[in-house]
């Protein structure tokens, strides 16, 4: 009964894990593999979501931290082979092609710090109250606001721009 | 009195109090400024939703149900062994209520201090006559009590039954009741069982393991003893 209960609310779960997931990752095929890592563990730790409490919450941290730690080592492999790369490749990095088929939406938003990133989409897109965002980030209420200002200023700059 | 950008934005994602709600929106109305703000602050909203929602509406990957589906499945598994194991313990529950049973006849089985092998061994006369007679609940002439019947996976009917000191689940086969498993009983000294020892227990949590189905219930069970319970077809 508590078991069909995790498992339907955590398929119910899914379009909206996508949309953050989407919001997150930087293209189609992050944001899928994104989900499917969520998802897997949320299966194994299934024992420590504690019952009565929201299992979205639960859920958004998981997709929120994984994207962190991967956001994290990514960086670190930037740092070590970018000089490389772009000596390989100079003027056509495959980034940029790839940049040219996102959306305006999509390109402001991947100029934000992944920290103002999560903030606006937990409470723009995915409508978490301050306090809600805050204990999934799992930081203070005075930081995602800041954050989400920050991030807000710096979209409607961006999008502002292009119109 | 001014309006901070912070207020600004707690106004436009509804995070103010009625009372600071209003007092800033009566600041917004004298204040063209902070009225363009607002409007942008509430556009660049429209704009991500606009953005981000048809993914709601888009199917979801079966890479991402079937996992799910897949571990709902398992949890279904347990929860039909939880009720056959509910089946079980009813009326073992009900057997073991009835009043205190006067035996004084001290069962001796035929099992050997582990120099052999559990598949030579068989009950003796007094328990086989005993699982050959008795239903379910009865006591048989020797203090043995048959706590259920049931078919295991080969088809052999199979009874667990508890005696005074020991007991244990035999199936038949053409020899007689090969004794698969054995445990403790009731209670060796008081002479009173009325209750499901440890020993009972863990005598219908192994009948549970091995049967293929349900337990026997009383039809079923003089269905088998006039056919000798013998193997079913």
């Amino acid at each position: 009964m508590q078991d069909d209960a995790f498992h339907s609310g955590l398929t119910a779960l899914l379009p909206r894990l996508r949309r953050f997931a989407s919001g997150l990752a930087r293209n189609p095929a992050d944001a899928d593999d994104l989900c499917q890592a969520t998802v897997e563990r949320a299966l194994v730790s299934r024992q420590q979501w504690q019952e009565g409490t929201r299992l979205d919450s639960w859920m958004y941290r998981i997709m929120r931290n994984l994207w962190i730690d991967e956001a994290r080592s990514r960086n670190r492999r930037d740092k070590t082979f970018a000089h490389e790369d772009e000596g390989l490749s100079v003027g056509a990095s495959g980034g940029q092609e790839a940049a040219v088929e996102l959306s305006l939406v999509d390109r402001a938003m991947q100029h934000l710090p992944d920290e103002q990133r999560e903030a606006v989409l937990l409470v723009l897109v995915e409508g978490y109250k301050y306090a809600e965002a805050a204990e999934i980030i799992g930081c203070p209420i005075g930081t995602l606001t800041s954050r989400l200002l920050r991030g807000r200023e710096a979209l409607m700059l961006r999008l502002g721009e292009a119109t | 009195m001014t309006v901070t950008p912070e207020q600004l934005a707690a106004l436009a994602d509804g995070e103010l109090g009625e009372l600071e709600a209003a007092r800033i929106r009566r600041e917004i109305a004298h204040d063209p400024e902070l009225a363009r703000q607002l409007a942008e602050l509430e556009a660049l909203s429209s704009m991500l939703s606009a953005h981000y929602d048809p993914i709601l509406a888009e199917p979801v990957p079966k890479l991402l149900t079937q996992p799910i589906d897949d571990a709902a499945k398992v949890i279904d598994f347990g929860a039909v062994r939880a009720a056959r194991k509910r089946w079980f313990d009813q009326p073992a529950a009900r057997y073991f209520a009835g009043p205190a049973i006067a035996a004084s006849v001290v069962i001796a089985l035929l099992v050997g201090r582990g120099g052999e092998q559990a598949n030579q061994i068989y009950a003796d006369t007094q328990i086989a006559a005993s699982l050959d007679t008795a239903l379910s609940g009865e006591v048989a002439a020797g203090g043995t009590k048959v706590l259920l019947s049931f078919r295991d996976s080969s088809g052999q009917a199979c009874r667990a039954w508890s005696g005074k000191t020991s007991g244990g689940i035999a199936c038949r086969d053409k020899t007689g009741w090969r004794i698969l498993q054995t445990g403790a009983s009731g209670k060796s000294q008081s002479g009173d069982y009325q209750q499901a020892s440890s020993g009972d227990a863990e005598l219908l949590a192994a009948a549970q393991e091995m049967a293929a189905g349900p337990a026997f219930d009383r039809d079923q069970e003089q269905a088998a003893r006039k056919a000798g319970w013998t193997a079913a077809e």
